[in-house]
């Protein structure tokens, strides 16, 4: 279980249905992505300003997701949530 | 190991535990809510105070008809081009506020949406976006920051009304019942302020799956 432990806001949280064990926490500190339900994190990089404050996710396909900052820009991820391009 | 008590989020252990079944439950419809850990970035890496969350809350897809749903404090709005351009929703029907900061589509007809805000209580579409009606027998206020949807029962879901607590419906918004207080804070117990809700598609072994919260205090965990 690694990991420090956190009292940082969490904007944002996301699992899809059929990968469960994979989690997304948007943190004012940036993107944190879990492949083992929590186990352990990484951060992943996205170069954006501003915090992600919700995610979008196709119900059929675990790897196609959207994610938006609070000031509107969008982001777009066609690998579950590892990298993500910004939408022009 | 923290101490858990009944109707608070209590603790400092990992999802991976609580999945694993330790220390995880719920009785009498009161959850027992745990704080999961999650790595955060060493003071040398945070870019200090972020910006201010002011318009964009909340954002769905539709997958039949490729439509991105963006709830703002200013309105509704879509896409179709996977966000690069957006248009204002003209929303019609019962809705008693334009603040949209929660948005929830059923997976198995997106037609059906729910959006949630302040002063919004909850509200539903069954046209795709366009009509809006009132959900919201059974809540205790009309601030409604956050909703999840449950992936396998697209009829239940929680909502989390400020000052108030946590809310279900198990019947698609018509009748809303209390569940609890929601995440406080360890030791202190204080409460915390809720940003989302997230269901969990793992199943808790007690015929539900698990919900997730964002907070202001890190994120949360309980048996759904």
């Amino acid at each position: 279980m690694g990991g420090l432990p956190t009292e940082r806001t969490v904007y944002a949280i996301h699992s899809h249905p059929k990968a469960p064990q994979r989690l997304l926490a948007a943190l004012q500190e940036g993107l944190y992505r879990s492949e083992d339900a929590g186990k352990t994190w990484q951060k992943v990089e996205i170069r954006v300003a501003g915090s992600l404050v919700a995610f979008a996710h196709h119900p059929e396909d675990p790897t196609l997701l959207f994610a938006t900052t609070g000031e509107g820009t969008i982001l777009k991820s066609t690998d579950g949530g590892a990298h993500w391009s910004q939408q022009p | 190991m923290p101490q858990c008590r009944r109707g608070v989020w209590v603790g400092a252990i990992g999802l991976v535990l609580i999945l694993a079944g330790v220390g995880w439950w719920a009785v009498g419809g009161a959850a027992l809510w745990h704080q999961a850990r999650i790595p955060t970035a060493t003071a040398g890496e945070m870019p200090g105070i972020g910006a201010p969350m002011e318009h964009v809350h909340a954002l769905v897809l539709d997958h039949v008809r490729n439509i991105l749903w963006r709830g703002t404090h200013q309105g509704l709005s879509r896409s179709q081009d996977e966000g690069k351009t957006w248009s204002k929703v003209e929303v019609t029907g019962e809705v008693p506020s334009t603040d949209f900061m929660a948005l929830a589509i059923d997976p198995t007809n997106p037609q059906i949406l729910y959006a949630a805000g302040h002063g919004l209580w909850v509200v539903k579409s069954t046209d795709g976006g366009t009509t809006w009606t009132p959900k919201k027998q059974g809540l205790d206020g009309d601030d409604v920051h956050a909703l999840a949807m449950d992936p396998n029962d697209p009829q239940k879901l929680h909502a989390w009304v400020v000052d108030k607590g946590l809310y279900r419906t198990t019947n698609g918004g018509d009748v809303w019942a209390r569940v609890d207080d929601g995440p406080k804070v360890p030791v202190t117990l204080a409460p915390t302020d809720v940003k989302g809700l997230l269901s969990v598609n793992i199943s808790t072994g007690m015929g539900g799956i698990y919900l997730a919260a964002a907070t202001t205090n890190g994120f949360f965990f309980s048996a759904d």
